[in-house]
């Protein structure tokens, strides 16, 4: 035989060896401390900072994994699944949701050093506490507000009603979220708890909907999507979160934020310890050094929505943020669970509802 | 004994190479076909897929008119979107195998290519600097003095869906019909022409004929993917250019699996309406001696 020819059977073999070596690739650990040592943290992609967790390793001799959250519901599903991790957050009333179903363990706020330095709004929450116990630890919170440039829009649309004004046809881009578009219709056309709608309060909503739809421009999937947009003049309004400063960090036009009269959707997030973990002493101390004042207020200045943590609050005064962070309104913590103003995002019980009508509405 | 051993040892090797594609097909498409048929007769609850049968998801998309809509709406633009896009490959398919030399067409060939080396996404998006209000066009328009300000008609409609997806499926349609042109037997064409076929006649009854099996893969490799497009239309299209997939797409973002996988087994249904339809022209393709 040939011996440079390829027989049938080597390339069987190297096919075989090829395709276990991709898999064990693909299958690859992330080469930092043993599973015993380390937390395996689901968030979103502001609730860390890389440096923050070298310095973790380093001083604390805790390493995180950090693996990014795509939603709330493909949290709840993963965790339903038996995915390992040991820390998962979730927003606002997700997190009851976590707890019925077994996912989460509520801890004793008490056992945390940090807990003290929380504004007593969020150490005070109703639907995240459970007994003397918590369910998860308040990290930020943000009402969706209406973002308009200025040197278009003359008067400040300060309610969802004004958005359906036809001056701004084709000028209105919204992020791609079925819940929070269905909400907010809710808010305009006054539902009660626009997560939570009825079957009439959605028909109100869809109706609102088909009636805004013209002047909308996109649904966003990204949030650069919606910056181009509005960079380039193509549209004007936007409910993006932290939309003013993100436009002004990307050099586009001035954009100004304000309250919807008729009252808002927000969110308000916090980390939750998996109930399956084991490392509960590990995850603790994770969260004591994760919720340090210094690393909130960096977090802060590069995500800037408002935090539970009055004492990174009182840092950045004395850095000179005061006005940012009243502008954020990181002083008022308890607009977050103001009902009258701020529906909190949730899982609504009737999600095929809330899908259908958003589908209706924006189908051909 | 020995011929049965060899038999069998011939008759592995001989359905070796199918056991890579069988696993990879049948282990994984397979099992996402049949997953995505039970769900479409399964209900969610509560987040969760729940095996109580029903089919209400089915009946559903029968209720309310704007999914037939939407996919009337996205056949309409798959099928211009298909034509346009066969319209630019064949004549450069045609100049590539009758103008150009061996090898150049070879370099052109990769020429053709060459976008899928980057992201798919990211080609979508290079449309948005190209239509948006600060696009390119806009900037041309505005410099030769056409327009006194941005035009906002490029961009966030089914004309800029269509375009972008002729785009994304010209190489499909240019290798496709590629091959077809280039096994073509020109001299059949002469040859009607010296027997005094006009251009057109002999283009239609000897050239056509023979490069239909080409003409159909290439609407099929086209028009197949296109019907089941959503990040083009989600990108460039905006509130009007949606097609079917957004809608299905929709469905899986916020957990209605059972609604979703209905959808898209429906669409699949249409696929293979299509296919069948298609089956004669791709079989003269093969003949059964073949």
């Amino acid at each position: 035989m040939n011996e440079g020819a390829i027989t049938r059977r080597r390339v069987l073999q190297v096919g075989a060896g090829s395709a276990m070596a991709a898999y064990l690739a693909a299958c690859g650990g992330d080469g930092g401390g043993s599973a015993d040592d380390r937390i395996a943290f689901k968030t979103w992609e502001d609730h860390y900072l890389p440096e923050q967790l070298k310095e973790m390793r380093r001083t604390k001799d805790i390493t995180v994994k950090v693996s990014f959250a795509d939603d709330n519901l493909t949290n709840f599903q993963q965790l339903k699944r038996g995915v390992d991790y040991d820390v998962v957050t979730a927003d606002a009333l997700w997190v009851p949701r976590f707890l019925e179903d077994g996912l989460i363990e509520p801890f004793d706020p008490a056992e945390l050093s940090t807990w003290g330095n929380l504004y007593s709004a969020a150490r005070e929450v109703p639907f995240w506490k459970e007994g003397s116990l918590y369910t998860c630890y308040p990290h930020a919170w943000s009402p969706h507000l209406l973002y308009y440039n200025p040197s278009e829009v003359r008067t400040p649309p300060d309610s969802w009603e004004a958005l359906l004004d036809s001056r701004y046809r084709g000028k209105i881009v919204l992020a791609k979220e079925p819940n929070d578009i269905l909400a907010k219709a809710g808010c305009a056309t006054g539902a009660a708890k626009p997560f939570a709608m009825t079957d009439a309060e959605i028909d109100r909503a869809r109706d609102y909907l088909v009636e805004l739809k013209p002047n909308i421009l996109k649904l966003a999937q990204a949030g650069a999507e919606e910056l181009r947009a509005f960079s380039e003049g193509a549209a004007i309004i936007s409910t993006i979160l932290g939309f003013d400063l993100r436009i002004k960090e990307a050099g586009g036009p001035e954009a100004k934020g304000v309250l919807a009269k008729e009252g808002t959707i927000g969110f308000a997030d916090g980390e939750m310890i998996v109930a399956a973990s084991e490392k509960r002493g590990l995850i603790e101390r994770f969260l004591e050094a994760d919720f340090q004042p210094e690393w909130i207020a960096k977090r802060f200045l590069k995500y800037p929505h408002p935090m539970f943590d009055e004492k990174a609050y009182k840092l950045l005064v004395a850095q000179g943020h005061k006005e940012l962070l009243d502008r954020l309104l990181y002083n008022r913590p308890e607009l977050a669970f103001d009902e009258d103003q701020v529906a909190l995002v949730a899982p609504p019980p009737n999600q095929s509802a809330y899908t259908d009508a958003f589908n209706e509405v924006f189908g051909a | 004994m020995r011929s049965t051993k060899s038999s069998v040892r011939s008759r592995i090797a001989e359905y070796g190479g199918l056991l890579p594609a069988a696993v990879l097909l049948g282990g994984c498409f397979g099992f996402a076909l049949v997953l995505t048929v039970l769900y479409s007769f399964w209900q969610v609850v509560d987040f969760e897929v729940v095996p109580d049968w029903t089919l209400e998801n089915y009946r559903y998309f029968f209720t309310v008119d704007t999914y037939v809509r939407t996919f009337v709406a996205t056949l309409a633009m798959v099928t211009v979107a298909t034509a346009l896009t066969l319209a630019v490959a064949m004549p450069f398919a045609y100049w590539l195998t009758r103008y150009v030399s061996r090898r150049w067409r070879r370099r052109l060939l990769i020429v053709v290519v060459l976008p899928f080396f980057a992201s798919y996404l990211l080609r979508v998006y290079a449309w948005l600097g190209i239509l948006g209000q600060n696009g390119a066009i806009n900037r041309f328009l505005q410099a030769v003095g056409v327009a006194d300000e941005p035009v906002s008609i490029l961009l966030f409609n089914r004309p800029a869906v269509v375009l972008v997806l002729v785009y994304l499926y010209f190489p499909f349609a240019v290798l496709a019909l590629y091959v077809a042109l280039e096994q073509f037997d020109w001299s059949q064409v002469t040859a009607a022409m010296d027997l005094g076929a006009t251009g057109r006649v002999a283009a239609r009854r000897v050239l056509l004929p023979q490069i239909r099996p080409g003409i159909v893969t290439a609407v099929i490799f086209v028009s197949i993917p296109m019907l089941g497009e959503y990040v083009t239309p989600l990108l460039v299209g905006g509130t009007k250019g949606v097609m079917i997939g957004n809608l299905v797409a929709n469905f899986f973002d916020t957990g209605e699996y059972s609604r979703g996988a209905a959808a898209a087994l429906l669409i699949a249904v249409f696929v293979v309406a299509i296919m069948v339809v298609f089956r004669r022209s791709l079989e003269l393709a093969v003949p059964d001696d073949a």
